[in-house]
């Protein structure tokens, strides 16, 4: 289960609204590579992981992703505070108002709502471990990306947070994954699936 | 970190900004509800 602290993980302070950066933004909150999608692979995944120290890493990154989500959406809330209808339509985000006004909804930056057809549950430690190392890269990139449309220091700041822990996680993933297959045979890591072969 | 540490941290935090989670704000529940969350700057720009 889960207990909310009311914080965030790291401060969101924007004093300048800006709906073209929001726009962008919001892709790590509901877009293919965000941390809605990165919480619900790491927290699903971890109820097939055969070791406890795999259950353990799973779950503390999962919880870790869920407080960025929360820091993403503090970001896309104050980048969209007291709109103009004038600033809403010359920032291209006329779209986005027309269906949410300012609230903050799980899209990726095309306007694709969320799907879980974005992260992959397989049930084996070995592939899952892969797939999570790939994921955080592939969020590492969207921040580097979103960095290059950012001017505002307000903004980066907490953009700059988020990729470094991205860092972070894609280390741990290895960590994992190595201490996964110490306990596989090392003549063959894929011999069976120690998440369902009984050995 | 040690847990000593980080509990003393905590008690810190909370007697300067107030309660963290709803359990730990015993007499004063509403007011964990109606202050500002995160999100929410205040005119100082505080959140």
């Amino acid at each position: 289960m889960w207990a909310y602290e009311k914080k965030l993980q790291y401060p969101v302070k924007i004093k300048n609204p800006n709906p073209a950066l929001a726009k962008m933004i919001i892709t790590q909150y509901g877009g293919p590579d965000g941390e809605l999608g990165a919480s619900l692979r790491y927290l699903s995944q971890r109820f097939s992981m055969p070791y406890p120290e795999l259950k353990a890493i799973l779950t503390d990154i999962g919880t870790e992703e869920l407080g960025h989500l929360e820091m993403i959406g503090a970001i896309v809330y104050q980048l969209t505070k007291n709109l103009s209808p004038e600033e809403i339509q010359k920032n291209g985000f006329a779209d986005y108002f027309v269906d949410h006004t300012s609230g903050v909804y799980p899209t990726s930056a095309s306007g694709s709502p969320f799907t879980a057809a974005s992260l992959a549950v397989k049930g084996d430690p070995v592939t899952d471990l892969h797939e999570n190392l790939a994921a955080e890269q592939k969020a590492r990139t969207t921040y580097d990306n979103i960095l290059r449309f950012c001017d505002d220091p307000d903004v980066k700041d907490p953009i700059k947070f988020l990729r470094e822990r991205e860092i972070v996680h894609y280390q741990r993933f290895g960590e994992g994954l190595r201490l996964c297959t110490d306990k596989l045979d090392s003549k063959n890591f894929y011999a069976f699936n120690p998440s369902f072969d009984k050995r | 970190m040690n847990k000593k540490q980080s509990e003393e941290l905590r008690s810190k935090y909370q007697n300067t900004y107030g309660p963290l989670t709803s359990e730990s704000a015993e007499d004063n529940r509403w007011g964990w509800i109606a202050d500002p969350w995160p999100w929410n700057l205040s005119e100082e720009g505080e959140n």
